[in-house]
């Protein structure tokens, strides 16, 4: 098992009462799994996917990630397990604008104190994998939205992954891109990356192999899908 | 993973130019203020090191017996409490010319002695051609003087150099000067006051470098001295004339040496003290001891006999004002680069999720800063060089461009590199590094710098500024004041010319009487007199006893016409009279009319009113006895000695054994000073054969009394000016940054009908309030620190509500002008683009 919450909650307060953003959620991940996180706006999506990427704390309940227990871990552990385990795509991109396309992707490879000779081979073949080669010496500001998203992906793959946590990842991008990037989780997923995304379309869900519907901070149902 | 930082470093500098721009303009005028006075205290601090013997050198000080009341002048204010004993020392350093060779031959460990005396303004002929020494630029030594001192010579041998009386070793400027590209050594000259005497150049010495407080640019054997002999051969202990250095051999215990030195010192001088204690009718009981004062130190106290005076009451000064200006552009520093928080918290957040670890980002945000600063150093340096001179006319000081060496700039910049680093740096790499890596999902981040810290930083900053400016305003009130203070004499278009004969020269005394004939010819010349004082100095001090107390009384003397040429105002009697033979004529006195063991005139004087106070008024034309000489009138006080002290008891005599030493020439007004000044200059050459021309305005030499804080006030502005600047670009750059946070408020404010005006002022509220608290910081520590610096002052303004008022309109209307580009430009933007962007 790569992960699982027990009875997770999470509450603000607003004026003396408790506004919960997630209620009793309980999940099991295992590894290799694909799934999707769905639910009306407000639901608690993008909570329970910062929950699980611990970039958000909760407040009741248990969270193991390989078998630890998270809210033990600190923060120099948890930068580790960004660095081996997790990578992040974000709806907003979110790539340095300072930074080319081609540094922006070595970054993490950089925290990972990997060999210069070694970096270079492994952002090579991952521009070339996304057919981005041409691309390197751009700025993000000089990509359209779907290629941002690309090098967002490859960023997130750089450092080989266990789990990627995709917020909302087509949200920004038109049906064509959308698709392509879907189909790329797929071949990922398919070669051993666990997935979990957060999406409002019906389609990119049912890449997934189970469903998640979320309302009101609340897992309303689980859908396994074949 | 640094050239990644240094890209990315880069890149962010590149792409934020008006922040990079302020940050990096007040950085390098900041390190450009703290590289000269590092530079300045550096210089300051190495004078005397240079000497192979520096350790082992001490000079010989003694108990003033002719200052006793010391702690009279004692200085106040906050920078003076922390002067070291040292720098208050008001010893005596002349000694008998044989007391060192008896110290020498009384203790072994004392390896060598070595007698400086500086002699007084040399007039050198050579071949009929007449040369003036500067003041205090030659001197007599004994003969191992370049064994001892690291001065080098260019030609002649350290070791016997001096050892003929009439030996001279010269300087390389003045060889020069006297015979251009001629070799110097093994020429000869006279000295005007000795003409029977012939001098034979044996050295030239490289010119003493500008950290040496030894300045000598003549120097002639001690043992040459007619005086020096006569002292020696009746082994004279009372002819205190000679700075005596002690050579030690190393390792002395020098704790044990003083314990010897005390006991030797009561048996040497046991007549002395004796005498002392007899003579000065006054109970309290006289004491003498003579100290050692490490020669490398001495230049840090007050008596000095070789001109340089390290005061470290300045130095303590201008260092705090470097520090305020570094401050000042690291808060702009750590202001502006939380502020930017918002927009770079992506980022790091970013970083985060790629398993960025705390240390890299402060990594990262640390070499963006030592990259901001490593660029504000090189242009500080080279604005340091291209100010430098200017930097000098104010402060005072001889820094030059070779100085600033490349280990000096790389000590100094490592220094401004580690020092503002920290100060600028590491503050704002902690923030950014401890942020949460959610804050980038949030649209509207919630990591914004804290109000509370950002304007505690603007209150620091403006406080500071103000504080300045109140400062500046104090200081330059104070020194108008000072020109302007009512001297009691008449100090307008009066020429001094000093008599250019040596003292024993018979032509000295007839000089007064030409010149002033020449004068009397000279339509453009309204009046002329004599004394032998200048203001400021050329005085003799006597004891005398007064009350039963023994009292230091000035003694002036004058020409007849003195008061009158002066236009100093009578109280009582009369003044000098030419027609009368009495008033320059010695009186002899019965035993009564005069104290025993004090001071008496025996010549008929006019006192001044502080003086007659003291004396308990006494009648007129009779002998008092506390003077021993008949008051014949009382003048009004007039400022002779120092316009920022009090004026002191003095007496006016007329006559000089010597003759005067000054004229004194009234020029008539509205004639062109050039103009008479070649025309005297003419007539001068004719009267004296060409002898040297000195001369001075008496409105100046009454500045140069309080030169150091007009200098001071120079500092002051500019510290002030660059300070302001560099806080109001802080505040600039804060405004923007304001702004571009507030665009969605604003733009709601407006569709909502909100005027212009209403939203200018609801941005530049803060500022404001800002401001005003920084005011009412700043005043007190104002009135604090500025009335400790007016006690220098006997004559001193009152600090008065009207100049805080200046100096708090002055910020407030800075600041606002400072943010007013920014707050208008928002107030006035479009609401519908403003609410678009979001
Ligand atoms: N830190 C927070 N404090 C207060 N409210 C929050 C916080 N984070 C999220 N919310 C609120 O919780 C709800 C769920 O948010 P979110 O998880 O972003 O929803 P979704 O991603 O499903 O649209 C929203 O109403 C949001 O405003
Ligand atoms: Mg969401």
């Amino acid at each position: 098992m790569l992960l699982e919450l027990k009875n997770l909650y999470k509450w603000v307060n607003v004026g003396g009462n408790r506004n919960f953003l997630l209620k009793d959620v309980s999940l099991n991940v295992n590894e290799g799994e694909f799934i999707s996180i769905m639910g009306p706006s407000g639901s608690g999506k993008s909570t329970l996917l910062n929950v699980i990427g611990m970039l958000d704390q909760f407040d009741e309940g248990e969270y193991n990630f390989l078998h630890e227990s998270v809210h033990k871990l600190k923060e120099k552990q948890r930068a580790g397990l960004y660095k081996q385990y997790i990578g992040f795509v974000f709806q907003a991109y979110h790539l340095i604008d300072e930074l080319t396309v081609y540094e922006n992707i070595e970054t993490p490879l950089l925290y990972q104190d990997v060999k210069a000779s070694e970096r270079k081979a492994l952002v090579a073949d991952i521009l070339d994998r996304f057919n981005i080669v041409g691309k390197k010496d751009l700025f993000p500001t000089q990509l359209s939205g779907g290629q941002q998203q690309l090098v967002g992906i490859a960023r997130a793959l750089i450092a080989k992954p266990k789990l990627i946590l995709a917020d909302e990842p087509t949200g920004n991008l038109n049906s064509k891109q959308g698709e392509e990037i879907m189909e790329l989780f797929k071949q990922l997923n398919n070669e051993g990356v666990t997935i979990i995304q957060v999406t409002h379309s019906e389609k990119n869900a049912a890449y997934a192999s189970k469903i998640i519907h979320l309302l009101d901070g609340r897992i309303e149902k689980e859908e396994k899908l074949s | 993973m640094i050239a990644n930082y240094l890209r990315i470093a880069i890149r962010n500098l590149w792409k934020r130019k008006v922040y990079t721009g302020i940050n990096l303009l007040g950085l390098s005028i900041a390190s450009a203020f703290g590289l000269l006075m590092a530079l300045y205290l550096q210089h300051e601090l190495s004078y005397d090191r240079f000497h192979k013997n520096a350790g082992e050198l001490y000079r010989l000080e003694a108990t003033n017996f002719f200052n006793p009341k010391k702690d009279e002048e004692k200085k106040t204010g906050f920078f003076a409490s922390l002067l070291p004993a040292i720098a208050k020392e008001r010893n005596m350093l002349v000694m008998p010319m044989v007391l060192g060779s008896d110290i020498k031959a009384a203790f072994p460990e004392v390896e060598n002695v070595m007698r400086v005396m500086g002699s007084s303004d040399a007039l050198v002929w050579i071949n009929g051609e007449s040369f003036k020494m500067e003041d205090k630029s030659t001197a007599e030594v004994d003969a191992d003087f370049f064994k001892i001192f690291d001065f080098p010579l260019v030609s002649g041998n350290a070791n016997n150099v001096l050892n003929g009386k009439n030996d001279v070793v010269i300087s390389e400027k003045i060889a020069k000067r006297f015979f251009g590209k001629d070799n110097a050594v093994g020429k000869t000259f006279k000295l005007a006051n000795d003409s029977s005497r012939i001098y034979t150049i044996t050295g030239v010495m490289k010119d003493f470098p500008s950290n040496s407080s030894l300045k000598y640019e003549m120097i002639f054997p001690i043992a040459g001295d007619p005086g020096y002999i006569e002292d020696m051969a009746d082994r004279s202990n009372n002819h205190y004339k000679t700075v005596t250095l002690l050579q030690f051999r190393k390792g002395t215990d020098m704790k044990q040496f003083n314990a010897k030195l005390e006991t030797f010192t009561q048996k040497y001088f046991a007549e002395t003290i004796k005498g002392m204690n007899e003579d000065g009718p006054d109970k309290k009981k006289e004491e003498f001891h003579l100290s050692l004062m490490p020669f490398a130190q001495a230049h840090y106290s007050d008596s000095n006999p070789w001109g340089h005076f390290t005061n470290l009451e300045h130095i303590y000064q201008l260092i705090t004002l470097a520090l305020i200006i570094l401050i000042i552009a690291c808060v702009n520093y750590i202001l502006l680069t939380l502020t930017h928080t918002v927009t770079r918290s992506q980022e790091v957040g970013v970083r985060k999720t790629m398993g960025a670890g705390r240390k890299h980002i402060v990594g990262q945000f640390l070499v963006e800063t030592q990259l901001l600063i490593t660029i504000a150093l090189l242009a500080g340096f080279m604005l340091a060089i291209i100010v430098m001179p200017l930097f000098n006319q104010i402060s005072g000081a001889t820094l030059s461009a070779a100085d600033l060496s490349i280990s000096f700039f790389l000590k100094g910049g490592l220094i401004l590199f580690v020092v503002l680093g920290l100060l600028a740096g590491i503050y704002p790499a902690f923030v950014m590094s401890g942020m949460k890596p959610l804050s980038m999902m949030r649209k509207f981040s919630s990591v914004k710098l804290s109000p509370l810290l950002s304007r505690t930083l603007v209150v620091v900053q403006y406080a500071t500024c103000i504080l300045l400016i109140i400062s500046s305003i104090v200081i330059s009130n104070q020194m108008r004041y000072m020109n302007a203070l009512e001297l009691g004499f008449d100090k307008e278009q009066v020429l001094l010319l000093e008599n250019p004969y040596e003292y024993d020269d018979p032509q000295r005394q007839q000089f007064a009487e030409r010149f002033a004939h020449y004068t009397s010819t000279e339509p453009a010349i309204e009046n002329v007199t004599f004394a032998n004082f200048k203001f400021g100095s050329g005085f003799n001090m006597n004891g005398h006893l007064i009350n039963g107390q023994r009292e230091m009384i000035f003694q002036i003397p004058m020409d007849y016409n003195f008061f009158e040429f002066s236009k100093i105002g009578m109280v009582k009697g009369r003044f000098f009279d030419r027609t009368m033979p009495t008033d320059s004529a010695r009186l002899e006195l019965t035993e009564d009319q005069f104290t025993k063991g004090a001071s008496s005139v025996r010549k008929p004087i006019v006192v001044n009113e502080t003086l007659y106070k003291l004396l308990g008024n006494p009648p007129l034309n009779e002998i008092n006895k506390a003077m021993g000489a008949p008051i014949i009138g009382v003048s009004k006080d007039f400022h002779f000695w120092n316009a920022t002290q009090k004026i002191p008891p003095a007496y006016m005599l007329v006559g000089s054994r010597w003759g005067y030493a000054f004229a004194y020439v009234k020029i008539k007004k509205g004639q062109p000073l050039p103009d008479i000044i070649n025309k005297i200059g003419a007539n001068w050459n004719t009267m004296t054969g060409k002898l040297p021309m000195t001369l001075s305005f008496q409105d100046e030499e009454v500045k140069k009394g309080y030169e150091s804080f007009t200098t001071w006030l120079h500092t002051v502005n500019v510290a002030t000016i660059l300070a302001v600047i560099i806080a109001c670009m802080g505040l600039f750059g804060l405004s923007a940054l304001y702004a571009v946070n507030r665009t969605k408020e604003i733009g709601i404010r407006k569709v909502m009908g909100a005027s212009v005006s209403s939203l200018f002022m609801l941005l530049n509220k803060e500022v404001f309030w800002l401001t005003l608290i920084s005011f009412v910081i700043a005043v007190p520590l104002a009135l604090y620190f500025l009335n400790g610096w007016l006690e220098n002052f006997v004559f001193r303004i009152k600090i008065g509500w009207v100049i805080f008022l200046v100096a708090g309109l002055v910020g407030l209307l800075l600041a606002i002008i400072a943010v007013s580009y920014h707050s208008l430009r928002a107030a006035t933007s479009n609401p519908v683009k403003a609410l678009r962007t979001e």
